[in-house]
């Protein structure tokens, strides 16, 4: 345990290195925040509408200000499995006394702290820059709101490794990840809330994990979930994690099997 | 000009012997940016199942102003961004910029034209076909002069968008190590996916004129759809040019701060 404790400080080091990148890179991403606000706000005041499927212009625009939060989580670009495998350094990691997975949770975890802290000088200015229209949650639903992202970001992991662990079958999937993520964080609810969609769409995007992701933790803070759905949230994103974890091991397995270590 | 379009020429017969090889990863990009697409039609049209109009534009133009900002993206994406983002990313770090500076051409050009991303055609035709579909829907009638504006100002804002990325990425000759330049115009780009209508007055101001990104996609959409001011024209011009000259000044700059050493 304490080795990959070491690891994940290493990690820490070598992602604050570049610190203005990070920084930066956070001021960039506050647009799409400040470019929702406006758009809704023309929406809610134009239409004359005081709701849109329960969720008020605060609602909206805090749901907005949280998927900037969510994004800092977002696993698409800080897995290095299948660029590792691809480029045949996984060697390396291979032939010490580890193991592999634990090591790139650990560096993913890395790189994901590095963001978040970056990121709450920007989430306060926006925080601050919005604040009438930024709705509090409960401390319970605070509470409920980090574990959901603390499980959901385990099922995305594995989610994620599963197209990692492809790249030994069929060289480079980096694209094909992208577009994964792409899609899964759409489904997910991260442009807009899922609950403005309506029949087969809403019942389609329902029925997939990757509501967990965006819109059931931003629903646990906004206090639209239950106790007892919060908790049947939790049960159902542990058994998708698990679903996944198995599938990752299959095609991790079978593609270890294949892998030859000489690299592109 | 005319070895420009030459050495264009190799660069993306090039391209295309590059792109041939690996059809899976320009299969999945394309995917990706029709996903995009279809993910904002879909925005689109959830605002419009409660408003009938957004800033007083109808759901179709809306779609238009969206597909000019989209096709500026392509467009940009099949001639310049990812040579100007790889400057950004890697040349100036690496040293690689060398390689430019020692040929007897201009280096700015050349390292712009030097990575086009042809399979982006396909993209540009899909954005055209969705820019006619929006057309066809409205269903108006336009003066030849509305047309004549239009051309004349998506021209002049294609190149003013290449000379804003241009200004974007030459921080990077100071701060060697600043990866996020190479997504400022993306991020920038989405003030222009929507009516400048939205903004408030101090950030229309900002948009219109210290980085006007709006004169690159919202105005060609006013002269054709509602008035065709000869004003909105000249204006796009005259700043074109005053940031084409900001844009090189600083590019001069940037290569004397140039070390040329490797990090």
């Amino acid at each position: 345990m304490k080795k990959y404790y070491s690891y994940l400080v290493m990690c820490l080091k070598s992602f604050a290195t570049y610190k203005a990148d990070y920084f930066l890179y956070m001021a960039i991403n506050m647009v799409f925040f400040y470019i929702s606000i406006a758009l809704w706000l023309t929406v809610y005041k134009s239409g004359n509408i005081s709701e849109i499927n329960t969720y008020t212009i605060s609602n909206t625009i805090t749901y907005y200000l949280l998927t900037s939060l969510i994004f800092r989580i977002d696993l698409s670009g800080t897995i290095y499995l299948g660029e590792e495998i691809w480029s045949g350094q996984f060697t390396n990691d291979l032939v010490k006394p580890w193991r592999v997975i634990s090591v790139h949770l650990m560096a993913t975890l890395g790189e994901v702290i590095i963001s978040l802290i970056s990121f709450i000088p920007f989430l306060l200015f926006m925080m601050l820059t919005s604040a009438r229209y930024i709705s509090a949650p409960s401390l319970l639903n605070f509470s409920a709101f980090i574990v959901t992202l603390v499980l959901a970001f385990a099922m995305n992991f594995f989610f994620n490794l599963i197209f990692h662990s492809l790249t030994f079958r069929y060289g480079d999937r980096s694209t094909m990840i992208s577009l994964v993520n792409f899609v899964s964080s759409f489904l997910a609810g991260a442009v807009f809330p899922l609950a403005f969609l309506s029949g087969a769409y809403l019942n389609f995007a329902m029925l997939l994990p990757f509501k967990y992701l965006f819109h059931t933790p931003i629903e646990i803070f906004l206090g639209k979930m239950s106790l007892g759905q919060i908790l049947s949230s939790w049960a159902y994103i542990l058994v998708w994690t698990l679903f996944f974890y198995f599938i990752f091991k299959i095609v991790y397995t079978t593609g270890l099997k294949r892998y030859d270590g000489v690299g592109r | 000009m005319k070895k420009y379009f030459k050495i264009w020429k190799i660069i993306i017969q090039n391209s295309y012997i590059r792109d041939s090889q690996i059809n899976g990863v320009i299969f999945f990009d394309i995917l990706i940016s029709l996903f995009d697409i279809v993910m904002t039609v879909v925005l689109i049209r959830v605002i419009f199942d409660h408003v009938t109009d957004l800033a007083g534009w109808k759901y179709h133009e809306v779609l238009f102003i969206y597909c000019i900002m989209k096709l500026t993206g392509a467009i940009s994406g099949f001639i310049y961004s990812k040579g100007l983002r790889k400057v950004a990313s890697e040349q100036i770090r690496k040293g690689d910029y060398d390689f430019y500076l020692a040929k007897p051409a201009n280096p700015l050009i050349l390292v712009s034209i030097g990575q086009p991303r042809i399979y982006l055609i396909l993209n540009i035709l899909a954005v055209i076909g969705l820019l006619i579909y929006s057309m066809i829907n409205l269903n108006y009638q336009f003066s030849l002069l509305n047309i004549i504006f239009f051309f004349t100002l998506f021209i002049t804002g294609q190149i003013l968008f290449f000379f804003l990325t241009v200004i974007s990425v030459v921080p990077t000759f100071w701060f060697v190590r600043l990866f996020a330049l190479r997504d400022i115009m993306n991020r920038a780009l989405q003030f222009a996916r929507y009516p400048a209508g939205i903004y408030s007055k101090f950030l229309q101001a900002i948009l219109f004129a210290i980085f006007p990104i709006l004169v690159v996609t919202y105005l060609p959409a006013v002269v054709l759809f509602k008035a065709p001011e000869i004003s909105y024209v000249i204006y796009a011009i005259i700043i074109t040019i005053i940031f084409a000259f900001i844009a090189i000044y600083l590019w001069k700059m940037g290569e004397k701060h140039y070390g040329s050493a490797s990090s």
